[in-house]
């Protein structure tokens, strides 16, 4: 934030809390005056307790495990495709001219779409689901990743030649290096969009997971179930979230960012 | 020990061609500091990036030590204007780059890091990360890991041209110091008579493209030079020889 003063930890912190507070205020406000019926919108203390029922009687924590599996086998899929693709279409314009295209094609379906046949050729469990987030995930990595390799300075790697690099020494130690911090934000940004991706593939045809307990709370009108997997599926965003942001400030103490 | 022979240099685009370097002919002597002094945009760059093999020439020829050169190479060093250290390198690590390219063990590495980290006055530094340093450190140790390659020439394009004048003139102190220390061959491009006229043996006052050779200047000062020197009356005559040759 270059435009706004320094501000303290605990002030942060308290406003971050008083900014939730607002939330919970105005939801309050509206459920335990009635002035909302508990079928549309129930109150923070029932989805609380829909929570603690979910959990000790339902399946809510063998559903969490499930799209977190999904997400984590479609998204580690998707990196090790992605990861040497993308680097390999900002390095070099023949590989760019041969694939961009296609992947540029498929970025632009929306993964949804690929649903109805990813159910006929892998049924509807975990393999449909990673193949959902693979095919939503991996073409967009792939295409962040490769901007972030080509818009490695120039200056940089004419420095690394004059001291003596070869083409292999200035991708490994140049093009690589400087691009890390980059591609551990696309990683951050994009394990975001898996939630989405899992969360409709889990609604459409699921025998588990988040979505899964959604629809069928849906179809028993269970209200408050609905919104206890929805702080659920936040809470655990925001938890993701955080592991990219600290890991960030570990990973590259050198950027300028980490400093943030 | 490097020659210049007949360099030209021609741009093309889709409608023009653009002659930057025309016919330029230049002798570098061992441990000689050379300065070219010549307008901005006058193709200065595009001479070093010649020399170190960033760019081909359209025609002549570059000579270090009797052989042609046809690529970069650790044997020509080059510190840039802009500032070029690796971010995600310490100070040490930035400075073993090439060293670390060329394998050497571990030993010799370190008394090469040692050295350059004190000649530079970065020895507190060395845990540093670029983005901590100012623009007057940074350029330090982009000099520090040039030299650390042990080039057989270091080629300087306008270093301190993006520093602001009072870290300039101490940096340019530093210059003839390192240069009084280690005499290193050196050939410096500016745009600033002063600072050629501070820091070298010989200046050649470069014209507007296409880019010649309109004069060579034997610099009188002897060493070793300080600061003391820019007051002094003679330099000022001597620079304003220069900035008129530069400007007709």
């Amino acid at each position: 934030m270059i435009l706004e003063r320094k501000i303290s930890k605990i002030q942060y912190i308290s406003l971050a809390v008083f900014g939730l507070l607002i939330f919970l205020l105005v939801w309050s406000l509206l459920t335990y005056t009635g002035f909302v019926k508990s079928f549309f919108l129930p109150t923070p203390t029932k989805v609380l307790s829909s929570i603690i029922s979910l959990i000790t009687e339902g399946s809510l924590l063998s559903d969490i495990f499930a799209s977190f599996y999904r997400i984590l086998l479609g998204f580690l899929l998707s990196l090790v495709i992605s990861l040497p693709l993308g680097i390999s279409l900002g390095i070099s314009r023949r590989f760019e001219a041969l694939t961009e295209p296609l992947i540029a094609f498929i970025r632009y379906i929306p993964p949804s779409a690929f649903i109805p046949l990813a159910i006929i050729w892998f049924g509807i469990g975990d393999l449909e689901k990673v193949a959902i987030l693979f095919l939503g995930v991996a073409p967009y990595l792939t295409l962040l990743i490769a901007d972030i390799v080509i818009s490695t300075k120039r200056e940089l790697m004419e420095a690394a030649l004059t001291l003596g690099a070869s083409r292999k020494d200035i991708i490994t130690k140049v093009v690589i290096p400087n691009s890390m911090p980059g591609i551990w934000d696309s990683f951050r940004l994009m394990i975001g969009a898996a939630w989405t991706f899992v969360i409709i593939a889990e609604i459409v045809g699921a025998s588990s997971g988040l979505g899964h307990l959604m629809i069928e709370s849906q179809r028993f009108l269970k209200t408050d179930n609905i919104f206890a997997a929805i702080v659920i599926i936040g809470i655990l965003g925001l938890a993701t979230d955080y592991f990219f942001k600290i890991t960030y400030k570990i990973f590259f103490p050198w950027t300028e960012k980490s400093h943030a | 020990m490097l020659e210049l022979k007949n360099i030209s240099k021609t741009y093309t685009n889709d409608h023009q061609q653009v002659e930057a370097i025309k016919n330029f002919n230049l002798s570098v002597k061992e441990r000689e500091f050379i300065a070219l002094v010549g307008p901005s945009g006058c193709g200065k760059t595009t001479l070093l990036k010649i020399i170190v093999g960033l760019i081909q020439t359209s025609s002549g020829d570059v000579i270090l030590d009797g052989k042609k050169i046809l690529n970069s190479g650790k044997d020509r060093g080059l510190v840039f204007q802009q500032f070029t250290l690796f971010p995600w390198l310490t100070v040490k690590e930035n400075i073993s780059f090439g060293p670390d390219l060329q394998k050497l063990d571990n030993k010799k590495k370190t008394e090469i890091i040692n050295h350059y980290l004190s000649v530079t006055g970065l020895k507190d530094f060395a845990e540093f990360y670029p983005k901590d340093l100012s623009g007057g450190m940074q350029q330090r140790v982009a000099i520090a890991r040039t030299l650390a390659n042990n080039p057989k020439i270091l080629l300087m394009d306008e270093p301190f041209g993006s520093l602001d004048s009072q870290t300039r003139s101490q940096m340019q102190e530093f210059l003839t110091k390192l240069w009084e220390t280690e005499h290193q061959t050196i050939l410096f491009v500016t745009h600033d008579v002063g600072e050629a006229a501070f820091l070298a043996d010989t200046i050649y006052v470069l014209s507007k493209r296409p880019m010649e050779i309109k004069n060579v200047f034997s610099v009188p000062f002897s060493r070793p030079r300080v600061h003391a020197l820019k007051h002094a009356k003679e330099f000022f005559e001597f620079e304003n020889k220069i900035a008129q040759e530069l400007e007709n």
